[in-house]
């Protein structure tokens, strides 16, 4: 049996950092986010919760690698907020662990993308937990139970869709750097 | 893009001005966000910005759950007309069975009410219940929530009780304009006052957080409180109508070193997986007169008073 191999084509190979592609749009970095929020929403209970990848924080932490002028801290903040409000609880606490993940990119990004992308999984991996855990943190202050620590899974699963992610958010700008 | 003269601008070009340092944001940042945890937590003064948000982001909302929704469709399309007729018949025998009681029900209530007019007992209104839907569970793996909607007429409030076939789920924590949160009774230190079915005896149920059993605290180690006894609801705190089922109790332990039993209570309602709810409102302060004969006792009360 032959490997599974995607077509020798430049459209399915992800950027070098030495490689100049030219900006994505704003509208698709609105767009993506707004997607990726709408993604979270998706009515799941139990196990498939705590499996699922929070899209929002990676859709968000890719912009603030490869954007880091146009999603920052600030932006981060306020998708935090949004997470907020329709999760319904303490009003801060995403904010807060966004926020830091903003600074985080803002600060990483020159190095990460000089990783190939699983060790860039590995990066984001680290980031994530350390969101998850601000959350957890400030929870166990407010007076919350503790929760089954399966919900830490949810950034492994989303390290693990990061090199797919990367692949599918740079295809628009690939695309359109191999047409001019 | 300005466009760059030969000469040096005076200042430097936008691309060197990143504004405040990335630390700066990020102090600020975490401020702001420690505020509003602050003023969350202690005031509740920012609902209305909540509910503002919500109502804005409800359409996204409603179009994540389009898929869930499509595939609970395709299955009851795809489901087998036996499975249905099997289904129909079950219900069925639950209906015969629930008129039945139903019926005794009516009886005794009616025998209720001239026993409480003869005592003269305050008496008390049958509770509205509203039903709806739930929309979707609550997604934070810390806190136990669910939300159900709520459509134009229904005029839910903070506090009321949630009950599915089953028994109490919980209560309404917010109301949203096409949203309602609901509590459960899992939810950490969330208290229920409840009393046994077989002795009255009354006690508070405490939620112990998500993955454990809500307990009855503050039970006498000598109390009578067995394994599988009914718990209901007690009414004394003027929030839940009384005898809503609330479970059964699943363990008892005593041990000599502590004055309480250690008492826990399974919840019989389907906290994971309800659908269909209905919403009780309060019961009401003072109960209205269901009759108007009863005035005519009111003189009498008050001269004895």
């Amino acid at each position: 049996m032959s490997r599974f191999h995607l077509p020798d084509s430049p459209l399915f190979r992800i950027a070098k950092p030495e490689d100049i592609l030219l900006a994505p749009k704003p509208w698709f970095v609105a767009l993506t986010l707004a997607l990726a929020f709408t993604v979270n929403l998706l009515p799941l209970s139990g196990i498939a919760l705590a499996l699922r990848p929070d899209f929002f924080a990676l859709v968000l932490l890719y912009w603030a690698i490869h954007q880091p002028r146009w999603v920052g801290i600030g932006v981060a903040w306020c998708c935090g907020l949004l997470t907020d409000v329709v999760e319904a609880n303490l009003f801060g606490q995403h904010a807060l662990a966004y926020a830091i993940l903003g600074f985080a990119a803002g600060y990483f990004h020159r190095r990460v993308l000089r990783f190939p992308l699983w060790q860039q999984a590995l990066h984001v991996l680290g980031l994530l937990l350390v969101a998850q855990i601000v959350v957890l943190v400030l929870r166990l202050m407010s007076g919350a139970g503790m929760p089954n620590v399966i919900f830490l899974l949810s950034s492994f699963a989303s390290a693990l869709i990061w090199p797919l992610i990367s692949a599918l958010l740079q295809w628009p700008q690939r695309v359109r750097s191999l047409l001019d | 893009m300005p466009t760059h003269s030969t000469s040096l601008p005076a200042e430097p070009p936008p691309f060197f001005k990143r504004g405040p340092s990335p630390l700066a944001r990020l102090t600020f940042f975490g401020v702001a966000s420690l505020t509003l945890m602050f003023i969350d937590a202690r005031f509740r003064t920012l609902e209305t910005v909540r509910m503002a948000i919500a109502t804005v982001i409800y359409p996204v909302q409603q179009a994540a759950l389009v898929p869930g929704v499509l595939a609970r469709d395709m299955a009851e399309f795809f489901q087998s007309r036996t499975a249905l007729r099997q289904e129909n018949a079950a219900l069925k025998a639950e209906l015969l069975d629930a008129e039945q009681a139903r019926q005794a029900l009516t009886a005794a209530q009616l025998e209720r009410e001239r026993l409480q007019k003869l005592l003269q007992i305050a008496q008390t209104g049958a509770t509205r219940a509203q039903a709806t839907r739930v929309a979707y569970v609550g997604r934070d793996p810390f806190s136990q929530k669910l939300f159900i909607e709520r459509s134009g007429g229904q005029s839910f409030e903070p506090g009321s009780a949630v009950v599915d076939e089953a028994g109490l789920l919980g209560q309404v924590t917010r109301v949203h304009p096409l949203l309602a949160e609901v509590t459960m009774l899992t939810e950490k230190d969330f208290a229920v006052p409840v009393k046994i079915e077989r002795t009255g005896g009354r006690a508070l149920l405490y939620g112990r957080g998500p993955g454990k059993l809500p307990e009855l605290r503050y039970v006498a180690s000598n109390a009578d409180v067995r394994e599988g006894d009914v718990v209901l609801t007690s009414a004394i705190d003027g929030l839940y109508p009384g005898n809503v089922r609330v479970g059964r109790i699943g363990s008892v332990q005593r041990d000599a070193e502590s004055a309480f039993a250690r008492v826990e209570c399974v919840p019989s309602a389907n906290l994971s997986g309800a659908e269909r709810v209905l919403v009780l409102d309060k019961p009401a302060a003072l109960p209205a007169r269901p009759n108007p004969d009863d005035t005519a006792a009111e003189p009498v009360r008050r001269k004895r008073r």
